[in-house]
């Protein structure tokens, strides 16, 4: 018995598309990108409950849409499409919630940074993560992606659907402004 | 201070055996979960004309938020498929604006979950 994780998305989408296996299939598809979308849509949303309800969400309107899934794309591109909607969806779904503007919501998510049982960072690291809560939404995603989770340009361009040279300058603006805050005080 | 190796360590942690669970929790939804409403609400639209409308606004929003850090950097690549979109819609929404904020989250979902390629799909209709 092959690893979950030694499969190729190719023989994962085999699989799948084979009745008999289909479930199967999926929970390895599952086992093999939860981690990854787990910690993408966790940097975005910030609480363990918020990331949890949306990486579900996520692996199940991708068991609604694995079917139609065109092979050209990366399966983790797609996923990380669907679990980048879902957070962002959530984030404004909140501010519309709750009638505040957006810089309120990241102040909230700032301070429930520094009560979270599950965050165990140290104090250079809970000030990165409030430096990235004060960037726009897109840099911070952008952010995230190749700094974090050390993505090349090329995927984070298929996910978030923006040129290579935008997502290029959107990092380095990204950095100046996380680099000018980590300075202060 | 400045950006090092040593903040890109992961902060967060996750409870106890939490990436075990997780599997079965999701393949517990999936067996239960019942048809999607976009999957009777698209095809309707459809037989309307209206998909095309649905499609069209909806990208022109989903181009807008990913060209918002485009502006601000007055990238020359992108602003040329901002424009050609911005030119098509206004044909196409027309009265229907209202009615696509609407049900904005819904064709997102359409678009991202069935990862519908636009150009292609623009292609073979126009």
């Amino acid at each position: 018995m092959l690893k979950d994780n030694s499969y190729t998305d190719r023989e994962l989408m085999t699989m799948f598309r084979n009745p008999a296996q289909k479930n199967y299939a999926f929970n390895l598809i599952t086992r093999k990108y939860q981690e990854r979308v787990y910690w993408h849509i966790r940097k975005i949303v910030i609480s363990h409950d918020d990331a949890d309800d949306l990486v579900q969400n996520t692996f199940l309107k991708a068991w609604e849409g694995l079917e139609s899934f065109r092979e050209e794309s990366q399966l983790f591109t797609w996923l990380y499409r669907i679990a980048t909607n879902e957070a962002l969806t959530f984030l404004r779904k909140k501010r519309t919630k709750f009638f505040i503007p957006m810089v309120d919501v990241e102040n909230q998510l700032s301070n429930t940074l520094e009560s979270d049982a599950y965050f165990g960072g140290d104090e250079m690291q809970l000030k990165l993560q409030q430096a990235l809560l004060r960037l726009p939404e897109k840099q911070r995603l952008v952010f995230n992606m190749k700094y974090f989770e050390e993505m090349k340009y090329e995927e984070i361009s298929t996910v978030l659907g923006t040129s290579v040279g935008a997502l290029k300058a959107s990092y380095h603006h990204a950095v100046e402004k996380i680099e000018k805050f980590l300075q202060e005080d | 201070m400045m950006l090092n190796n040593e903040l890109k360590k992961n902060p967060f942690n996750v409870p106890n055996n939490y990436f075990d669970s997780l599997p079965s929790k999701v393949q517990d939804r999936c067996i239960t979960v019942k048809k999607s409403p976009i999957s009777g609400f698209i095809p309707k639209l459809a037989w309307t004309g209206g998909i095309m409308v649905l499609v069209l606004a909806l990208f022109l929003s989903y181009m807008n938020f990913n060209n918002t850090s485009i502006k601000e950097q007055q990238n020359p690549d992108s602003r040329t498929v901002d424009a050609d979109i911005n030119d098509m819609v206004p044909e196409f929404a027309g009265s229907h604006k209202d009615y696509l904020k609407s049900h904005r989250d819904a064709v997102v979902d359409y678009l991202v979950v069935r990862n519908v390629n636009l150009n292609d799909y623009l292609a073979s209709k126009y």
